[in-house]
C-alpha cells in the first residue's frame, strides 16, 4: 500500500467506501495503477465496484443528510418559526418568500438562490428588520452554517462523482500556443485572422460549456488553417537564402536579437543601424549565440555592418548589445536604432528549411516512396502532435486523399501537403479536446482519465498549450499514473517559461486583471495616466503572480508581501527610488519635445522602461491589493469607488460576496440624491445608517474605505477633494484597522477562506467546468494539503492535479434522444 | 494549368476563398446609382430586416417622444433624426418582460441583451447550461435567409469582456450577444469592419470566382471529410458533448451551403465598393463603417438580415468626442443628477446621429423602383428603458422603413404594455415568415400599416 503517496491520497479518499467487495476493487485499482506501464495501468472499474456510477452524487449521503435533517428539525426550523415566518410564512409571504413551504432537504436544495439569500441576510443581520426581535450571534452562526452545509457541502466519507467535463474547444490563447508549439511559429493566428473573442463562464474563458462554435468562428478556423499552412510550409526553397528580421531601439546595455535557421556553410551576417545623437558615435557588440564576435562603432547615419562566418547547421541567435556610454545623461537620442538583421547564405548548397517546414514535411515522394506513402508518413507525424496522442493508421489515412486530390490538380507536393495540413487543423479532434472513452468504460460510469488525456489536461492547465515531447513520453510509459513522477513533471512544467500562460490565463482572470486593458480612465483628472502606465501596472501584477508561482510563493503573499516589481514609471507613481535613482530623472519624454518634469504627464518613455526590478514597498503598501493595477481596475474613470473595491476583495479574494440587496433597500443612488453636498464617505455613512442597507455595506465599505488612501490610478494620497482621507474601519466581526496596511493585516486571519476560494477558482480553471457540491470534498483536500505545506501556491497546483475530479472522469448519462441540432 | 492554383499571397480558402486586391479608401463608399443586382430588378425587392441595439437604456425624459399618430414632436435626443421623421415609427408601450429579474436577482444588463431579440428569460448561470431562446433574426434567417449568400450578418463594435462574469453571475455570452442561433448558441458578432467586409464580399468578384473553382472543390473535400469525422465521434459521446459537436456540424453545414450559393458570384465592384480602412479606432468611424457595410450587404442582396450591437450591454465606454469622460454604464445610474442625466442624453443623441446617417444612406440607395429604406424594417432600440431605473417596459423603440409599403412610417403608435416580441412576430409576417409564436409574443402588433 505504500504506493498511495499523495496524488493517490485523494483518489483513495474518493474511493473510500465500506464492504469487502469494494475493498477488493480498491486493492485491484491500486495494484493496477502502480504497475504504471501504459495502457494496462488504466484501472478497470466495473459497475459493481464503483458506487459513484450507480449512485450519482449526494444520494449516498444518507448519514450526512440524516444529521442535517435532525438539526433542521431540532434547531434550524424553530429559528425560522421564531424570527421569520411571521412575515415570510404562508399567511403573508412578504416579498413572495414563504419559508413554511420548506419541510425537507430536497425542497430546500431545489431553491439554492433563495436559501443563499436567507443565509446571507441572516448572517449579516439584514433580516429580521430592526424593529423585530433579532437573532443572537450564535443563532446567526447556526442558521448560516446549516444552510451552507445543506446547500454546498456533501458527505465526503462516501465516494463522490468526479464530474463530467464537456469537451472543450481550444480557446484563442490555447489555439495560438498550440500552433506555436506544433510548428515553431511565433505568430498570433487568432489576432491576425481576428478570431471571435471567447465567451467567459464561471469567471474563465476556458469553460467547455461556454466555448461555443458557430459558423463565423469555423470560417475563421479555415482561414487560420490556411495561414498556418502558408507560414509553416516553404514552397520556394531559394527564397530562404536571404532573410531579414526586425531590430530594436537600444539604450546603454540593452540588447536585441533575431534567430535564423542555418545550414552548414559560409554566411554573410549583417545589421543595419544608426546612433541617435547628432555628430556622435556609439559602440556596440555583435554576438552569435551569446558569444562576442565583433565590436562596431555606429554613427548618426544608418549604415550596414557585415561579417562573414562559417555556420554549423541549426538555429542560431544573432544579437546586438548597445555599449553606449552609460554615464551619459538619459536622453531619447542616446540610443542605437537597429533597423534590421540580415543573413545571406549559404554560399554553396541549399539553404536550411525552418523548423516549421521540417515538422510538417519530413519525407518526400521518391522512386522508392509513393506520394501516398510520403503523405501518410508526414501526416502521421503531424497528427501525433495535433491530436496530442498517437493517431490510428485509419485516422491518418483519411487525410491522404485530400493531398492526392490537390496533387492531381497540378500542385507540387509541398503545396498539396498544405491542404492536408489545413484539413488537420479544422478537424474536430484538433479543435476540441475530446477525451478517450471506450464502450466498456461508458457502461461503468467512472473511469480514470487516459494517460494521454491526462497529459493534455495538465499541459493546457499549466501552459495553455499542448503536451511537449517529454510529457507525451511520460504518458506513453505510464509515468503520469506514478505520483512521484507526476510530481516531478508538474514541477518541471511550472519552472518552464510556458507556465507564464498560467499567470495570464488563471491569475489574470481570477483577479480580473484582463479588464485593465479596456478600463477607461479620465486622463484630464489623472495626468499621469497613459497606455504605458496601464501596461506597467499590468506587468507589475503579472510579475508578482510569477513570484507566487515560484517555489517561494505563498498565498499569504497576496496580503503581506513587502516587495513588488517596478519599472521607473511605476517607481515614480509609488514615490520610490528605482535602484537608488530618482525615477523622474530617468524620464526621456516624447521625441522632439523638451522634457518639463513639473508637468505631471508621462506619456513618453523612461530609460529602462521595460526593466522591472524587485523593490521594497513603502510602509503604506503591502501585497497585491495595494498594487496600482488592482486599485485602478476597481475605480470609476474619474473617481475611486470604495464599494467596487470592497466588492472586489470580497468576491475575488475572500470568495464571499455580499447577498443581493433585500427588495426594500433603497439604492445608494437614492441616498446620494438626498444628500448631494457631502463627501462620498459621508454619503456612504448616511446610506448605511438605513438598516436595510447597513447590513451589506457593513461588509463592503470598510474594506473599500481602508483603501481610500489610494486614488483611482493607485497613487498614494493624503486628501480627497481637500478633505483628509480617513481610512479607519471595522470589519463585520469587529476587527478594527486604520489604513490599508492594517486592513491587510486584519485580513490575515481569513487565510483559510482565501485559500478555499483560491482552490475553487483554480479547480474551475483546471477542469474547465463549474464546480458542484461533490467537488467540495476535493477542495477540502486541496486546502488541507496546502495548509500542510505552508500555503505554498505550488501546493495548490499539485493538489488540484492530484484531485479525483482532475484524474477521473464521470461519463455523462447516455443521451435519451438525439437533439435536433437547431 | 498550374498557374491557376499557385497560391496567391492572400488566402484562397479565406472566407469565400479569395484574394481581393481592393484599394483602401477612407471609408467604404458606394458610388453612383447602380441598380441593385439583376436578381432583384426582375421582381419585387425583398424586405430587409435589421435590428440595431444600444446598451444601458436612455435618459428617457429626453428620448421618448410624446403625442400620438402624426401629432408628435421629435425630442432632443432624437433631434438628429428630425429630417427623417417621416421615415420611422415611434413605438411606445412595448415591453421585454423577460429581461426583468423574475426572481433571479440582479443582472438586468445581461438579461436585457439576452431577452432583446428572443423574448425569453435567460437561465441564470455563470457557465454551464447557457440557455435563452432563439432570436427573431435567426428565425427569419432560417426561413428567409437561405436565398442569399449569407443568411444573416451579426455586427458589433466591442469585444467580449476579458475577465470575470459580465453581470451579477450571468455568463458573458448573455451581455455580448443579441443574436441566438439556438437557445444555447449565440451567433458571434464581427467587430472588425475590414474582416466583416471580407466575410461579406470576399471572393465575390467574377474574376476571383473563376480562378478558384479548384480551391473551392478542395475546400468541399475537406468539409466532407471533417464532417464524416465528427459524425463518427458523435456516436461515442454523451448529451452535452454531443451538443458541442452539433455546433460543429451545424457550422460545417452552414459553410457548405454558402459554398453552394457562391457559385453565382456577386460583383461588388460594380457598386464601387471598397474594403474599409484598417483603422477603426475612432468610435464614430467604426459605427459608420458598420452601417455602410449593412447598406452594401442589403444593396447587393448578400444578406437580407442584419443585427448590430452598437456596444455590449453594460458597456462602460467613454465618449471623449462629445466631452463625456465618464463611462456610459457608470453614468446610466444617473441618480437623477442633472449632470449625469445630461451626459446620458448626449450619448443618446450621439447614437441618434449615427443612426440618422444609416437611414440617410439607406434612403439614398436605390432599390427596385424605390430605395432600400422603403423596402426595409429596421428596429432601433434596447431592452432597458431608463438606465437608472432598469425598467423593461415602455422601451425606447423605433421602427424605420416602409417594408415595401406594408408599414406606414412617420407616426407615434401607443400600446398598452405589449410584448416587444409582438412587433417581431409582425415583422416576420411582413417578410413572409408565418409562425404562431416567438418567445413571449401574444399576437401580431396592430397599427404598423396605419
Amino acid at each position: 500500500m505504500n504506493h498511495a503517496i499523495y496524488p493517490f491520497r485523494s483518489s483513495l479518499s474518493y474511493l473510500r467506501w465500506k464492504g469487502t467487495r469494494q475493498l477488493l476493487g480498491l486493492l485491484f485499482l491500486i495494484s493496477s495503477t502502480s504497475i504504471g506501464t501504459g495502457q494496462e495501468s488504466s484501472p478497470q472499474i466495473t459497475p459493481e465496484n464503483n458506487p459513484a456510477s450507480s449512485n450519482p452524487a449526494n444520494s449516498n449521503s444518507g448519514e450526512f443528510d440524516r444529521q442535517l435533517l435532525e438539526e433542521w428539525k431540532g434547531h434550524v426550523q424553530p429559528l425560522l418559526v421564531k424570527y421569520c415566518v411571521e412575515c415570510h410564512g404562508k399567511s403573508t409571504a412578504e416579498a413572495d418568500v414563504n419559508l413554511e413551504l420548506y419541510q425537507d432537504l430536497a425542497s430546500i436544495r431545489k431553491q439554492p438562490a433563495l436559501w443563499d439569500q436567507v443565509r446571507g441576510v441572516a448572517r449579516i443581520g439584514a433580516m429580521p428588520p430592526p424593529d423585530s426581535p433579532q437573532l443572537s450571534e450564535q443563532e446567526k452562526e447556526r442558521l448560516s452554517r446549516w444552510v451552507e452545509e445543506a446547500l454546498h457541502r456533501t458527505d465526503c466519507t462516501v465516494p463522490q462523482s468526479p464530474g463530467h467535463v464537456t469537451i472543450r474547444r481550444l480557446n484563442n490563447i490555447e489555439y495560438d500556443n498550440t500552433i506555436r508549439d506544433l510548428f515553431a511559429l511565433d505568430t498570433s493566428i487568432s489576432q491576425k485572422i481576428g478570431f471571435v473573442s471567447d465567451d467567459v463562464g464561471n469567471g474563465f474563458d476556458n469553460q467547455g460549456e461556454v466555448l461555443s462554435l458557430n459558423p463565423l468562428l469555423l470560417e475563421k478556423y479555415f482561414q487560420g488553417a490556411e495561414l498556418v499552412a502558408n507560414l509553416a510550409i516553404v514552397t520556394n526553397r531559394e527564397s530562404l537564402r536571404k532573410q531579414t528580421k526586425e531590430g530594436g531601439l537600444l539604450f546603454a546595455d540593452e540588447r536585441c536579437s533575431a534567430e535564423f535557421d542555418f545550414a552548414d556553410g559560409e554566411y554573410e551576417i549583417s545589421i543595419r543601424a544608426k546612433y541617435g545623437e547628432a555628430d556622435a558615435k556609439a559602440k556596440a557588440t555583435i554576438l552569435i549565440d551569446g558569444e562576442e564576435v565583433k565590436t562596431i562603432e555606429i554613427g548618426n547615419k544608418t549604415e550596414g555592418f557585415t561579417l562573414e562566418r562559417t555556420m554549423v547547421a541549426g538555429r542560431h541567435r544573432i544579437e546586438v548589445r548597445s555599449d553606449v556610454d552609460r554615464t551619459k545623461p538619459p536622453r531619447l537620442d542616446h540610443r542605437i536604432e537597429v533597423e534590421r538583421f540580415r543573413m545571406d547564405g549559404p554560399k554553396k548548397g541549399d539553404p536550411a528549411y525552418p523548423a516549421s517546414h521540417l515538422r510538417v514535411i519530413s519525407v518526400y515522394p521518391s522512386d522508392s516512396l509513393s506520394m501516398e506513402e510520403a503523405a501518410f508518413q508526414n501526416l502521421s507525424g503531424i497528427l501525433r502532435v495535433a491530436y496530442r496522442r498517437p493517431a490510428e493508421p485509419m485516422e491518418v489515412a483519411k487525410f491522404v486523399p485530400i493531398v492526392m486530390e490537390a496533387s492531381r490538380s497540378g500542385m507540387s507536393f509541398e503545396e498539396s501537403m498544405k491542404f492536408g495540413l489545413q484539413a488537420v487543423l479544422v478537424s474536430p479532434q484538433f479543435l476540441f479536446r475530446i477525451e478517450k472513452s471506450d464502450q466498456e468504460e461508458v457502461r461503468s460510469g467512472v473511469y480514470r482519465v487516459d494517460p494521454y488525456d491526462l497529459a493534455t489536461r495538465i499541459s493546457y492547465f499549466l501552459w495553455s498549450a499542448p503536451p511537449d515531447e517529454i510529457l507525451l513520453k511520460e504518458a506513453e510509459t505510464g509515468g503520469l499514473y506514478d505520483s512521484a513522477r507526476l510530481h516531478r513533471q508538474v514541477e518541471r512544467m511550472l519552472d518552464d517559461p510556458r507556465s507564464k500562460a498560467l499567470v495570464q490565463g488563471f491569475f489574470a482572470q481570477w483577479l480580473g486583471l484582463r479588464n485593465l486593458t479596456t478600463i477607461e480612465v479620465d486622463a484630464g483628472q489623472y495626468p499621469r495616466w497613459s497606455d504605458r502606465l496601464r501596461d506597467s501596472m499590468n506587468k507589475e501584477t503579472e510579475l508578482f503572480c510569477e513570484h507566487l508561482l515560484s517555489t517561494e510563493g505563498k498565498i499569504s503573499d497576496v496580503l503581506n508581501a513587502d516587495f513588488t516589481f517596478l519599472n521607473p514609471r511605476l517607481a515614480e507613481l509609488y514615490g520610490l527610488p528605482y535602484e537608488d535613482r530618482e525615477p523622474s530623472s530617468m524620464y526621456l519624454g516624447n521625441p522632439g519635445r523638451p522634457i518639463r518634469l513639473e508637468d505631471p504627464r508621462r506619456s513618453g518613455l523612461y530609460m529602462n522602461e521595460d526593466r522591472y526590478v524587485k523593490a521594497s514597498l513603502p510602509g503604506t503598501r503591502r501585497g497585491m491589493l495595494t498594487q496600482a493595477s488592482i486599485l485602478t481596475l476597481t475605480s470609476n474613470p474619474s473617481r475611486t469607488s470604495p464599494v467596487k473595491r470592497g466588492k472586489w476583495v470580497l468576491e475575488n479574494i475572500l470568495g464571499d460576496p455580499p447577498p443581493p440587496a433585500p427588495p426594500n433597500a433603497p439604492s445608494f443612488e437614492e441616498t446620494q440624491k438626498e444628500h448631494k453636498q457631502v463627501s462620498l464617505r459621508k454619503q456612504l455613512e448616511i446610506h448605511r445608517s438605513n438598516p436595510s442597507c447597513a447590513s451589506c455595506h457593513k461588509m463592503l465599505d470598510p474594506i473599500g474605505l481602508g483603501l481610500e488612501s489610494f486614488n483611482a490610478i493607485g497613487e498614494h494620497r493624503e486628501r480627497d477633494n481637500g478633505q483628509p482621507i480617513e481610512a479607519d474601519g471595522e470589519l463585520m466581526d469587529g476587527r478594527k484597522f486604520s489604513g490599508a496596511v492594517e486592513l491587510l493585516e486584519a485580513l490575515q486571519s481569513d487565510l483559510p477562506k482565501i485559500s478555499r476560494h483560491f482552490s475553487r477558482m483554480m479547480m474551475t480553471y483546471a477542469l474547465g467546468r463549474g464546480l458542484t457540491t461533490a467537488d467540495e470534498c476535493a477542495i477540502d483536500e486541496v486546502v488541507a494539503r496546502a495548509k500542510g505545506e505552508e500555503f505554498h501556491v505550488r501546493s495548490f497546483v499539485h493538489g488540484v492535479i492530484s484531485s479525483p475530479p482532475f484524474q477521473f472522469h464521470q461519463v455523462e448519462s447516455p443521451p435519451t434522444e438525439k437533439p435536433s441540432g437547431l | 494549368m498550374t498557374h491557376r492554383f499557385s497560391l496567391s499571397r492572400r488566402s484562397v480558402l479565406r472566407g469565400l476563398g479569395v484574394s481581393m486586391a481592393l484599394p483602401m479608401l477612407n471609408s467604404m463608399k458606394v458610388e453612383g446609382a447602380v441598380r441593385a443586382s439583376t436578381a432583384l430588378a426582375e421582381g419585387t425587392p425583398p424586405v430587409r430586416l435589421a435590428w440595431v441595439f444600444f446598451p444601458n437604456g436612455t435618459n428617457s425624459r429626453q428620448w421618448l417622444p410624446s403625442g400620438e399618430g402624426k401629432d408628435w414632436e421629435v425630442t432632443s435626443s432624437l433631434e438628429p433624426l428630425q429630417g427623417l421623421r417621416d421615415e420611422f415609427l415611434v413605438l411606445r408601450g412595448l415591453a421585454q418582460r423577460n429581461a426583468a429579474s423574475l426572481g433571479d436577482g440582479p443582472g438586468d444588463h445581461a438579461r436585457s441583451a439576452a431577452a432583446f431579440l428572443t423574448g425569453a428569460h435567460p437561465f441564470k448561470t455563470a457557465g454551464s447550461k447557457i440557455r435563452v431562446g432563439r432570436s427573431v433574426d435567426q428565425v427569419a434567417a432560417d426561413h428567409y435567409g437561405r436565398q442569399t449568400r449569407l443568411p444573416s450578418i451579426e455586427l458589433g463594435t466591442e469585444e467580449g469582456r476579458a475577465a470575470g462574469s459580465c453581470d451579477s453571475g450571468y455568463a458573458c455570452a448573455y451581455s455580448n450577444n443579441i443574436s441566438w442561433r439556438t437557445e444555447s448558441q449565440p451567433m458571434a458578432k464581427e467587430i472588425d469592419p475590414r474582416k466583416a467586409f471580407d466575410r461579406l464580399f470576399g471572393g465575390s468578384t467574377v474574376k476571383d470566382a473563376n480562378a478558384n473553382q479548384e480551391r473551392l472543390r478542395l475546400k468541399k473535400s475537406i468539409l466532407d471529410m471533417v464532417n464524416q469525422q465528427s459524425k463518427q465521434l458523435e456516436a461515442r459521446v454523451g448529451q452535452d458533448d454531443r451538443r458541442k459537436l452539433d455546433e460543429y456540424f451545424t457550422s460545417i453545414r452552414d459553410i457548405e451551403q454558402r459554398l453552394e450559393r457562391m457559385t453565382k458570384p456577386v460583383d461588388v465592384e460594380r457598386y464601387g465598393v471598397h474594403a474599409p480602412k484598417e483603422d477603426h479606432s475612432d468610435y464614430g468611424d467604426h459605427i459608420r463603417m458598420m452601417y455602410d457595410l449593412m447598406v452594401v450587404a442589403f444593396q447587393s442582396d448578400t444578406t437580407r438580415i442584419a443585427t448590430f450591437m452598437l456596444a455590449n450591454e453594460g458597456s462602460n465606454k467613454t465618449f471623449p468626442m462629445i466631452e463625456v469622460k465618464e463611462g456610459h454604464h457608470q453614468l446610466s445610474h444617473h441618480q437623477e443628477k442633472q449632470d449625469a442625466m445630461d451626459k446620458i442624453a448626449k450619448i443618446d443623441r450621439y447614437y441618434s446621429e449615427q443612426f440618422a446617417y444609416f437611414l440617410r444612406r439607406m434612403k439614398e440607395t436605390p432599390d427596385g423602383e424605390s430605395n432600400l429604406l422603403d423596402n426595409s424594417m429596421i428596429v432601433y432600440g434596447g431592452a432597458i428603458g431608463d438606465g437608472n431605473r432598469h425598467n423593461h417596459d415602455d422601451l425606447p423603440i423605433l421602427l424605420a422603413g416602409g417594408a415595401g409599403g406594408q408599414v406606414k412610417p412617420g407616426r407615434l403608435v401607443r400600446y398598452d404594455n405589449l410584448p416587444l416580441n409582438n412587433l417581431f412576430l409582425s415583422m416576420l409576417d411582413v417578410a413572409g415568415v408565418q409562425i404562431d409564436r416567438l418567445g413571449d409574443s401574444t399576437g401580431m402588433l396592430k397599427g404598423l400599416a396605419g
